[in-house]
This record gives C-alpha cells, structure tokens and sequence, in this order.
C-alpha cells in the first residue's frame, strides 16, 4: 500500500545527493549557540565511531568552529524568510573531511568576502600568519568578523585552500557557500 | 539560481561545492531542518535526539509534542540501527531526517533492506495502518504481555508502536537497489497539540 501525494521520493534524492556529494550530516535553519554545541559534539561521536585521530579530529574541530561562527555571524537577518536559511554540512572521503557552510549574504558583500578568500588562497603558510596578524591589529571588535579573521584562521587550520561559490538568488541577496577541506592523514 | 562558480585551483571538491545549495533548497522547500545519514551507533543518536531537543526548544514546542517527537524518533533511529545490520554489512546507507511543516512534525527515516524481508514488513505495515488506535493498543499490549519479543524485535512492535504515539497512519516505500537490497523509507506525522 502506498499513499497518494506520497513524497517519499524526496528522501531517495537528498539521499543520494548526500551520498553524491559525500556527506555524513547537514543542518538547515537557524544557528545559535545551543544548536553549534550539539552540532559539534555529534560530529565529535561520528568520529569516534569512526576511530579518527586525534590530531585530524583537533583540526576537523578548529575548523567547524570557525565555520560555525561564521554563519551565526554572518547569517541573514533582514526581513526576507522564504529561503534564507543557512546550512552547516560535514562530509567525508578516504582522502580528507570537509566542513561546508552555506549562507545567504548581501550582494554587496560579494567583492570584499571574494577577495578576501582568493587573498587568503595566494598565500602560503608564513604569509598566511603575517596576514592573521595584520589583519588583527588593524580591525576593532565592533566590526564582528568583517574583516575575515575566521577565513584566515579556516584556512591556516585546514591546511588547505578555501573552496566557494556564489549563487545568485536576486538583485539583493545571493548564496555563499564556503569549503574547508582537512587531510584525515596524522 | 544563477550560478556563478569560481574555480580554485584545487578542484576536488567543487562536485561537492555545487551541491550543498541544491541540497539546502532540497531541505528548505520541504521544511527540513536536519539529515543525518552515515554510521548509525547508540552515541550518534543520543546526539540526533540532542540536536532536535535544543530545535524543539527555539521553537517553543509544547511538552508533550516534543515527548511524542522523542519517543518516535527513538524507535526510527532504533529500526535503522536494527534493520540496517542485517542488510548492509557497511552500516552506512541509512538517513535520519526530521522536519516540521505547520503543525506537524515530520520524522523521515531510510534504510536499506534485504529484498527477502519486504514482503513481511509490507504485511505488517499493511495490517497497522488497517487499525484503529484502539486496535494497535490491544496488538501492542498482547505482543507484549505474550512474551514473544525475541521473534517480534524486528517484527513491526516498533511500528506499532510508532502508528499508536503518531496517531496517523504510517507512509512507506520501497525502492530496488538491486537483486540483494532496497530502500526502504518511512514517513512520520505527529500532530502538534
């Protein structure tokens, strides 16, 4: 017996996706404190069950954070509630995890969050740490994370470059969607 | 969506990166707030449970919608742990997700399922979602006092209980994978009080 207007398909899809896509959970909605905490210590069980080292697990963790800040941070919070929602993802492979974000921004952050990160991608390791530095120095703590502290410190954690997109949604808003990759080899 | 993608110079991942939009429309466009899918273990779902409580609690939930939330929810994340180790030996192609579209809660649970179970576990679902609540209660209460539980751990005392707390009817389906397994996915009402 199957049920009419039955939309159980849907779950076969996201499945997929997921499988596709090589993630092991997402969270859609609104983030608080609360919600990060619980986020971080099932991630934290996952990997446990999994037997993951604890230097890759230390790494995975600095990074999720950071990146969890930075949607408390930066998720919308104008008057617009039809698909402003933000995601927190974490996916794995053989070769590395990923911590993914995904949130709406104002288009007119675009430019300064985008050359922030390919700044942050043209550096190396020293370069980086100079940078970290420089950075917080100059900015005052009014200016919550605008200046990109936190992708500083995603991508001298992860030990990789930072991987995003943009996608359009309308003349004002568009979907930003950051990627920290961490090798899960000691 | 317009998409504008900007490629680095590392592009292992950017199948991934395309993805993680479409999969929070996916999510959004069907009020979901959390999927889980991976190893499911007694510690993960303790965490499952965790993570829902503190949502339930933003949204200002009453008491006992959230009781009956739980309880659903530990017996679907219970029927994946069961199901799921008997079908797929990885113990990996489960998902656990949990949604709320006006005034219902919505529990969806997925697993993989050995092709020659299906035909008895459609029988069951079949037969619970033919009773009344008052039916499923006498059912429920003669398994239990029956004693037959080492037969009736994975035969539908689970979902008779799920169909008695929901009070609605159960939706299912079966999907072939192959000649060995399918997906088997559950969906879940629960009524807000």
């Amino acid at each position: 017996m199957t049920i009419a207007n039955f939309p159980l398909s849907f779950i076969n899809e996201i499945n997929d996706t997921m499988i596709k896509s090589n993630l092991i959970m997402s969270y859609v909605g609104d983030f608080s404190q609360e919600i990060t905490k619980t986020v971080l210590s099932m991630t934290e069980r996952n990997f446990d069950a999994e037997g993951v080292g604890e230097g890759v697990k230390k790494k995975v963790f600095n990074v999720m954070v950071e990146s969890l800040q930075n949607i408390c941070k930066h998720q919308y919070s104008g008057e617009e509630t039809e698909g402003t929602s933000s995601i927190f993802t974490i996916g794995a492979t053989d070769l590395h995890y990923s911590v993914i974000s995904g949130n709406v921004i104002h288009n007119d952050k675009i430019d300064a969050v985008q050359s922030r990160i390919d700044q942050i991608n043209s550096l190396d390791a020293d370069g980086l740490k100079a940078l970290y530095k420089e950075v917080r120095l100059k900015s005052t703590i009014s200016e919550v994370g605008g200046a990109g502290l936190g992708f500083i410190d995603m991508a001298r954690k992860s030990g990789n470059k930072l991987e995003y997109r943009f996608d359009t949604i309308n003349n004002e808003l568009s979907f930003f969607t950051l990627l920290a990759k961490i090798s899960n080899k000691e | 969506m317009n998409t504008k993608q900007y490629t680095m110079e590392n592009k292992t991942n950017s199948e991934t990166l395309q993805f993680i939009p479409k999969i929070r429309d996916m999510m959004h466009t069907h009020n979901f707030m959390f999927s889980y899918r991976g190893r499911f273990t007694q510690s993960i779902t303790k965490s499952i449970l965790s993570v829902t409580e503190k949502r339930l609690e933003i949204e200002k939930t009453e008491t006992s919608t959230k009781k009956k939330v739980f309880n659903i929810m530990v017996e679907c994340l219970q029927n994946i742990c069961k199901h799921i180790e008997k079908a797929d030996n990885t113990n990996s192609n489960a998902i656990f997700m949990i949604g709320k579209q006006k005034e219902e809660f919505i529990i969806y649970s997925g697993n993989t399922i050995s092709n020659d179970k299906i035909s008895g576990l459609q029988n069951k679902l079949t037969a619970i979602n033919s009773m009344s609540r008052e039916e499923l209660k006498v059912v429920f209460g003669a398994i239990i006092s029956g004693g037959d539980l080492s037969e009736s751990g994975g035969a539908g005392l689970g979902l008779i209980d799920i169909a008695k707390k929901s009070g609605s009817k159960l939706e299912y389906n079966f999907e072939k994978i192959d000649e060995q397994i399918s997906f088997f996915s559950l969906k879940t009402s629960i009524k807000q009080v």
